[in-house]
Protein backbone atom coordinates (compact mmCIF):
# COMPACT_ATOMS: atom_id res chain seq x y z
CA UNK A 1 0.00 0.00 0.00
CA UNK A 2 1.51 3.39 -0.87
CA UNK A 3 1.34 5.95 2.77
CA UNK A 4 1.35 9.74 2.51
CA UNK A 5 1.45 11.47 6.11
CA UNK A 6 0.59 14.71 6.85
CA UNK A 7 2.33 16.45 10.29
CA UNK A 8 0.54 18.72 12.16
CA UNK A 9 2.64 19.55 15.00
CA UNK A 10 6.41 21.16 16.12
CA UNK A 11 8.91 18.27 17.19
CA UNK A 12 9.27 20.38 20.27
CA UNK A 13 6.25 20.99 21.20
CA UNK A 14 4.50 17.50 20.47
CA UNK A 15 4.50 13.55 20.59
CA UNK A 16 2.94 13.65 16.72
CA UNK A 17 5.82 13.76 14.80
CA UNK A 18 7.65 11.13 16.75
CA UNK A 19 4.39 8.61 16.10
CA UNK A 20 4.38 9.55 12.81
CA UNK A 21 8.06 8.54 12.03
CA UNK A 22 7.43 5.43 14.39
CA UNK A 23 4.54 4.61 11.97
CA UNK A 24 6.40 5.17 8.43
CA UNK A 25 8.98 3.30 9.50
CA UNK A 26 7.05 0.74 10.59
CA UNK A 27 5.18 0.61 7.22
CA UNK A 28 8.32 0.83 5.12
CA UNK A 29 9.69 -2.06 7.20
CA UNK A 30 5.91 -4.07 6.52
CA UNK A 31 7.07 -3.61 2.72
CA UNK A 32 4.52 -0.34 1.79
CA UNK A 33 5.65 2.72 0.27
CA UNK A 34 5.88 5.93 1.60
CA UNK A 35 4.82 8.53 -1.10
CA UNK A 36 5.38 11.71 1.20
CA UNK A 37 5.64 13.73 4.10
CA UNK A 38 3.58 17.15 4.24
CA UNK A 39 4.50 19.40 7.44
CA UNK A 40 1.49 21.71 7.78
CA UNK A 41 0.98 24.25 10.27
CA UNK A 42 2.69 24.02 13.50
CA UNK A 43 4.71 20.86 11.78
CA UNK A 44 6.74 22.85 9.97
CA UNK A 45 9.21 23.36 12.50
CA UNK A 46 10.50 19.93 11.51
CA UNK A 47 12.00 21.37 8.32
CA UNK A 48 14.03 24.42 10.04
CA UNK A 49 17.73 23.79 9.71
CA UNK A 50 18.95 26.22 12.51
CA UNK A 51 16.82 24.47 14.90
CA UNK A 52 19.52 22.50 17.54
CA UNK A 53 18.27 19.66 19.65
CA UNK A 54 20.52 18.65 22.96
CA UNK A 55 23.06 16.18 22.47
CA UNK A 56 21.37 13.44 24.37
CA UNK A 57 18.11 14.08 22.42
CA UNK A 58 17.05 12.08 19.09
CA UNK A 59 17.80 14.26 16.13
CA UNK A 60 14.27 14.20 14.98
CA UNK A 61 14.98 16.04 11.66
CA UNK A 62 17.86 13.78 10.70
CA UNK A 63 15.72 10.55 10.94
CA UNK A 64 12.89 12.40 8.65
CA UNK A 65 15.25 12.86 6.04
CA UNK A 66 17.57 9.29 6.45
CA UNK A 67 14.13 7.81 5.86
CA UNK A 68 12.68 9.82 2.90
CA UNK A 69 16.16 9.31 1.31
CA UNK A 70 15.86 5.41 1.56
CA UNK A 71 12.13 5.68 -0.14
CA UNK A 72 12.69 7.93 -2.46
CA UNK A 73 9.59 9.87 -0.49
CA UNK A 74 9.56 13.52 -0.44
CA UNK A 75 9.37 15.63 2.62
CA UNK A 76 7.37 19.08 2.26
CA UNK A 77 6.67 22.27 4.34
CA UNK A 78 3.69 24.05 3.69
CA UNK A 79 4.84 27.39 1.74
CA UNK A 80 2.46 29.50 3.68
CA UNK A 81 2.91 27.69 6.95
CA UNK A 82 6.61 27.58 6.35
CA UNK A 83 7.67 31.54 5.54
CA UNK A 84 5.09 33.09 8.53
CA UNK A 85 7.06 30.80 11.20
CA UNK A 86 10.79 31.94 9.70
CA UNK A 87 11.33 28.46 8.02
CA UNK A 88 12.31 29.78 4.32
CA UNK A 89 14.33 28.17 1.31
CA UNK A 90 16.76 30.90 -0.74
CA UNK A 91 14.14 31.50 -2.83
CA UNK A 92 11.45 32.49 -0.03
CA UNK A 93 14.46 34.48 1.93
CA UNK A 94 15.42 36.45 -1.41
CA UNK A 95 11.60 37.56 -2.30
CA UNK A 96 11.17 38.46 1.17
CA UNK A 97 14.34 40.14 1.72
CA UNK A 98 15.66 38.32 4.47
CA UNK A 99 19.29 37.56 5.72
CA UNK A 100 19.40 33.99 4.80
CA UNK A 101 17.57 30.34 4.20
CA UNK A 102 16.66 28.82 7.35
CA UNK A 103 14.81 25.54 5.99
CA UNK A 104 16.95 22.74 5.86
CA UNK A 105 17.82 21.65 1.68
CA UNK A 106 16.27 18.47 2.39
CA UNK A 107 12.83 19.61 2.55
CA UNK A 108 10.96 21.37 -0.41
CA UNK A 109 8.79 24.38 0.47
CA UNK A 110 5.59 24.07 -1.38
CA UNK A 111 2.15 24.88 -1.26
CA UNK A 112 -1.36 22.79 -0.37
CA UNK A 113 -1.42 21.55 -3.96
CA UNK A 114 1.21 19.18 -2.84
CA UNK A 115 -1.26 17.72 -0.03
CA UNK A 116 -3.98 17.43 -2.51
CA UNK A 117 -1.62 14.88 -5.01
CA UNK A 118 -0.56 13.27 -1.84
CA UNK A 119 -4.79 12.44 -1.19
CA UNK A 120 -4.84 11.89 -4.82
CA UNK A 121 -1.67 9.59 -5.11
CA UNK A 122 -1.59 7.51 -1.95
CA UNK A 123 -4.08 4.73 -0.93
CA UNK A 124 -4.30 6.40 3.21
CA UNK A 125 -2.95 9.97 3.90
CA UNK A 126 -2.44 9.59 7.76
CA UNK A 127 -3.33 12.60 9.98
CA UNK A 128 -0.55 12.89 13.00
CA UNK A 129 -1.09 16.08 15.55
CA UNK A 130 -4.20 18.49 16.36
CA UNK B 1 -6.93 14.71 -12.52
CA UNK B 2 -8.61 11.66 -10.72
CA UNK B 3 -10.82 12.62 -8.18
CA UNK B 4 -11.23 11.11 -4.63
CA UNK B 5 -13.78 12.11 -1.85
CA UNK B 6 -11.99 13.73 0.72
CA UNK B 7 -13.81 13.98 4.30
CA UNK B 8 -12.59 17.18 6.35
CA UNK B 9 -13.19 16.24 9.95
CA UNK B 10 -13.33 19.81 12.27
CA UNK B 11 -13.08 18.65 16.18
CA UNK B 12 -11.56 22.08 17.95
CA UNK B 13 -12.43 25.24 18.84
CA UNK B 14 -13.05 28.06 16.00
CA UNK B 15 -10.69 30.27 17.79
CA UNK B 16 -7.08 29.89 19.98
CA UNK B 17 -5.20 28.19 17.72
CA UNK B 18 -4.15 28.21 14.39
CA UNK B 19 -5.94 24.63 13.38
CA UNK B 20 -8.78 25.37 12.20
CA UNK B 21 -8.07 28.11 9.59
CA UNK B 22 -5.73 25.13 8.18
CA UNK B 23 -8.27 22.78 7.84
CA UNK B 24 -10.57 25.35 5.65
CA UNK B 25 -7.36 25.90 3.93
CA UNK B 26 -7.01 22.19 3.07
CA UNK B 27 -10.78 22.40 2.28
CA UNK B 28 -10.36 25.37 -0.32
CA UNK B 29 -7.34 23.72 -1.93
CA UNK B 30 -8.57 20.33 -2.70
CA UNK B 31 -11.46 21.87 -4.61
CA UNK B 32 -9.61 24.05 -6.21
CA UNK B 33 -7.92 20.69 -7.51
CA UNK B 34 -11.65 19.55 -8.45
CA UNK B 35 -11.81 17.26 -5.54
CA UNK B 36 -15.11 16.35 -3.74
CA UNK B 37 -14.66 17.81 -0.48
CA UNK B 38 -16.96 17.08 2.81
CA UNK B 39 -17.02 19.22 6.44
CA UNK B 40 -18.16 17.07 9.49
CA UNK B 41 -18.06 19.55 12.56
CA UNK B 42 -17.38 17.38 15.81
CA UNK B 43 -17.10 17.18 19.54
CA UNK B 44 -15.78 20.79 19.90
CA UNK B 45 -15.65 21.62 16.49
CA UNK B 46 -19.55 22.43 16.67
CA UNK B 47 -18.58 26.15 18.10
CA UNK B 48 -17.16 26.78 14.33
CA UNK B 49 -21.18 26.98 12.88
CA UNK B 50 -22.40 29.49 15.55
CA UNK B 51 -23.29 32.69 13.46
CA UNK B 52 -22.28 36.29 14.42
CA UNK B 53 -19.10 35.50 15.66
CA UNK B 54 -17.27 38.71 16.38
CA UNK B 55 -13.76 37.40 15.57
CA UNK B 56 -12.61 41.14 15.70
CA UNK B 57 -12.75 41.42 19.11
CA UNK B 58 -9.91 38.82 20.16
CA UNK B 59 -7.80 40.37 16.76
CA UNK B 60 -9.06 36.44 14.86
CA UNK B 61 -10.68 36.29 11.65
CA UNK B 62 -13.68 35.27 11.41
CA UNK B 63 -14.36 31.59 10.92
CA UNK B 64 -17.79 32.94 9.31
CA UNK B 65 -16.73 34.30 6.38
CA UNK B 66 -14.78 31.93 5.52
CA UNK B 67 -17.89 29.47 5.81
CA UNK B 68 -20.13 31.37 4.06
CA UNK B 69 -17.59 31.57 1.35
CA UNK B 70 -17.43 27.56 0.67
CA UNK B 71 -20.29 27.62 -1.50
CA UNK B 72 -18.10 29.53 -4.10
CA UNK B 73 -16.12 26.87 -4.30
CA UNK B 74 -18.55 24.42 -4.48
CA UNK B 75 -18.25 22.92 -1.07
CA UNK B 76 -21.79 22.40 -0.15
CA UNK B 77 -21.62 19.34 1.90
CA UNK B 78 -20.82 20.27 5.69
CA UNK B 79 -22.41 17.59 8.24
CA UNK B 80 -22.95 18.06 12.02
CA UNK B 81 -22.89 15.35 14.66
CA UNK B 82 -25.88 15.52 16.27
CA UNK B 83 -24.84 14.35 19.61
CA UNK B 84 -22.04 16.47 19.87
CA UNK B 85 -24.72 20.05 19.16
CA UNK B 86 -26.59 17.60 22.25
CA UNK B 87 -24.05 17.98 24.68
CA UNK B 88 -23.09 21.34 24.15
CA UNK B 89 -27.20 22.25 24.65
CA UNK B 90 -27.08 24.15 21.09
CA UNK B 91 -29.90 22.91 18.65
CA UNK B 92 -29.60 22.94 14.91
CA UNK B 93 -31.38 25.72 14.33
CA UNK B 94 -28.97 27.87 16.19
CA UNK B 95 -26.24 27.45 13.69
CA UNK B 96 -25.52 28.53 10.25
CA UNK B 97 -28.29 26.82 8.03
CA UNK B 98 -25.83 24.89 5.79
CA UNK B 99 -24.75 22.38 8.08
CA UNK B 100 -27.03 18.69 8.14
CA UNK B 101 -27.24 17.12 11.65
CA UNK B 102 -26.39 13.31 11.93
CA UNK B 103 -26.86 10.73 13.94
CA UNK B 104 -23.92 8.11 15.31
CA UNK B 105 -24.62 5.78 12.80
CA UNK B 106 -24.59 8.46 10.00
CA UNK B 107 -21.55 9.99 11.25
CA UNK B 108 -20.21 6.76 10.84
CA UNK B 109 -21.34 5.54 7.61
CA UNK B 110 -20.51 9.69 6.20
CA UNK B 111 -16.26 8.65 7.48
CA UNK B 112 -17.16 4.99 5.37
CA UNK B 113 -17.80 6.54 2.04
CA UNK B 114 -15.21 8.80 1.68
CA UNK B 115 -11.71 7.68 0.24
CA UNK B 116 -9.76 9.81 2.82
CA UNK B 117 -10.78 11.48 6.35
CA UNK B 118 -8.16 14.33 7.66
CA UNK B 119 -8.89 15.58 11.05
CA UNK B 120 -7.90 19.22 12.10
Amino acid sequence: MRFSILVLNSPTAAQAGDSAWAFARAAVDAGHELYRVFFYDEGVAHGSLLATPAQDDVDRQARWVELAEQQGADLVLCIASAVKRGVLDSGEAQRHEKPGASAHPAFELSGLGQLVDAHINSDRLVTFGR
Amino acid sequence: MAAKSLLLVFRRPPYGRSLSRAGYDVALAAAAFEQPVSLLFLDDGVWQLLPEQRADAIGARSISRTLESLPLYDIDNLYVDSESLAQRALVPDALVEAATPLDAAAVRELMARHDQVLVF
